[in-house]
């Protein structure tokens, strides 16, 4: 019986600085074994002595020797992280939930992200997925983003790539003054200024009050539209037993952290 | 005949545990002698679980900064007198830890002794379809009822042939699901605008005393534990208590009582059914006698059915 509990080794290959407090590890396994994962799946990261927790899993899905995880420095486990070199081990037990089994199949075909905060990170192993496959060439693939202000966008350098095959609206409650590149407002400004794709899937990574008022904000817009959360949760088993990350009947961990908006409706969850 | 088992038990080198009091409750504590027939006719007060998983135990230590597996080393023990309510919770437990090594481990060590001082006809629940076969549907090694014994497995056998005890042998079969559960499920499910839940809410004080005396609350921490030994410990958790739902940052999930006690309510009744076909609550009524402030689950069941029902 295998140890469901036992983390392994990864070295960090390398690591830098991203927006907000965080930092980018990129890791390969101890013992050169793969690390094969899905677009929204994650990993338990530890450090001795410091315990683990659940950290979205954000390079691409088609490299599976490098992997990289973005971790804002907010606990005490993350500052530890955050504060290790490239050379230094951690532990990574995953990875772990759902993901998105087949991008391929999503249907409606076009994809709308609408992201937000530090759930945004798992925004880009879907994009890099999506531009490494060439799906944008059969569908329309927008991406809204809200941040507070220039200096906290995610992934900004990146995204000028992303320009290049993805349309990509970043909405900013703070923009800086005399520059046109951004919208001034809430994410949900954006769906009355400009054109969303339609009909579409729609993923949304951010905090729950984000979803709240994004549903609400899109009402018929977009339809048919199929809509998908990324939930996030305290996390201990990472296997579904533990319960600490429990929603209504299901488990972040092991149903999740993707889940459609119809599953958490039926089962009575409220955003 | 009690005696002649125990005495089996301990030439067999088990450790047994059973029914004792302590602090005026009836605990479940290791013994030599047989405990008093008046205690085994009672449900214990406290449940059997940290038998089947220790408060507290290692997951794994690092040496040299590698994790490395610590594998538990449990002693054969004999859990005596567990009522048919104990045994429901185990068959549980054993679905829920079917993958866990550190479960499994110290399971095999264990040698299941259900009692019932009289006949299991009499055995009562208050919200679910009475078990017209209950001996078949639950998991046990040596099954005591009144003065009539039964065995499931081998080892039981082998402890009754040497007593010279005569016996029914059972096979396990797990129970068809009742219907009753899923009708508490949808019931629960269809609670959200319930005004029961801010009711307990208003005078629930999260104190966890119901998740330690449930037989079937199994929910647990994975720490990290500081020291020389730098080790991963696992110990039974709480949800009751708020850095259940706590993340990096400050943010719950769970931010009041009520919210709590409701959470509590969909593992039992709605999760564990929907994820094992099983009921997450064996109808015990722990949780009601420890409660402080009076919650009675029975009460609280009946309501959600009745309101469903409107």
């Amino acid at each position: 019986m295998d140890n469901i509990y036992l983390p392994k080794l990864a070295r960090i290959v390398d690591s830098y600085e991203e927006a907000d407090g965080s930092v980018i590890l990129t890791l390969r396994m101890k013992d050169s074994s793969k690390f094969s994962f899905r677009a929204g799946q994650f990993a338990m990261l530890g450090f001795p002595g410091w315990g683990e927790a659940p950290f979205d899993i954000c390079s691409s899905p088609l490299n599976d020797k490098e992997f990289q995880f973005c971790i804002r420095r907010v606990g005490n486990l993350s500052k530890k992280l955050g504060s290790l070199k490239k050379g230094d081990e951690l532990l990574v037990r995953g990875p772990l939930g759902n993901g998105f089994k087949t991008l391929e199949d999503l249907e409606p075909k076009n994809i709308l992200f609408l992201g937000g905060g530090c759930g945004f990170v798992t925004v880009r192993p879907i994009i890099k997925y999506i531009i490494e496959k060439g799906l944008y060439k059969d569908r329309k693939v927008q991406l809204l983003y809200g941040a507070r202000a220039e200096e906290s966008i995610l992934f900004k350098e990146e995204q000028k790539e992303w320009k290049k095959y993805v349309d990509v609206q970043v909405a900013l409650e703070n923009p800086p003054k005399g520059s046109g590149k951004y919208h001034k407002g809430m994410i949900t400004d954006l769906f009355n200024e400009i054109e969303l794709v339609s009909p579409t899937s729609v993923i949304m990574c951010g905090p729950p009050i984000m979803y709240r008022f994004c549903i609400q904000a899109l009402g018929d817009k977009c339809l048919p539209r199929a809509t998908y959360l990324l939930m996030e949760r305290r996390m201990h088993c990472g296997v579904g037993v533990c319960q600490h990350c429990a929603i209504g009947p299901y488990y972040v961990c092991k149903d999740g952290p993707v889940f459609t908006l119809e599953m958490l409706n039926k089962a009575g969850v409220k955003l | 005949m009690i005696n002649k088992i125990i005495k089996q038990l301990k030439k067999d080198s088990y450790k047994i545990f059973g029914p004792q009091i302590q602090d005026e409750e009836v605990c479940v504590l290791e013994f030599d002698v047989a405990p008093e027939i008046e205690l085994l006719k009672k449900v214990s007060h406290r449940p059997y679980k940290y038998f089947l998983m220790p408060i507290r135990e290692i997951l794994y230590k690092y040496k040299n900064g590698k994790p490395k597996e610590e594998p538990n080393k449990p002693d054969k023990r004999a859990l005596f007198g567990m009522s048919i309510f104990d045994i429901k919770a185990l068959e549980l437990y054993d679905r829920v830890f079917e993958n866990d090594i550190y479960y499994q481990n110290n399971r095999k060590k264990l040698l299941i002794i259900g009692y019932s001082a009289t006949s299991i006809k009499n055995y009562k629940s208050s919200f679910f379809t009475i078990d017209e076969k209950i001996l078949e549907n639950t998991i046990f090694d040596i099954f005591i009822e009144d003065r009539k014994f039964y065995v499931q497995s081998d080892k039981g056998e082998e402890i009754l042939k040497k007593c010279g005890l005569k016996y029914k042998k059972i096979n396990y079969t797990p129970r068809k699901e009742d219907k009753k559960v899923l009708e508490i499920k949808k019931a629960i499910e269809k609670s959200q605008d319930s005004k029961l839940w801010e009711e307990l809410g208003e005078i629930c004080l999260a104190c966890g005393k119901c998740t330690v005396a449930c037989p079937t609350c199994f929910c647990f921490d994975i720490e990290s534990v500081l020291g020389p030994d730098k080790k991963i410990e696992r110990c039974s958790g709480n949800c009751f208590y708020d850095d259940f739902t706590r993340i990096a940052g400050g943010h719950k999930f769970l931010n009041s009582p009520a919210e709590k006690i409701k959470f509590w309510y969909y593992h039992k009744f709605v999760r564990i059914p929907h994820e094992y076909g099983l009921p997450g609550c064996v109808d015990c009524g722990r949780c009601t006698i420890v409660c402080p402030v009076g919650i009675n689950i029975t009460e609280n069941i009946k309501r959600i059915l009745k309101e469903s029902k409107k």
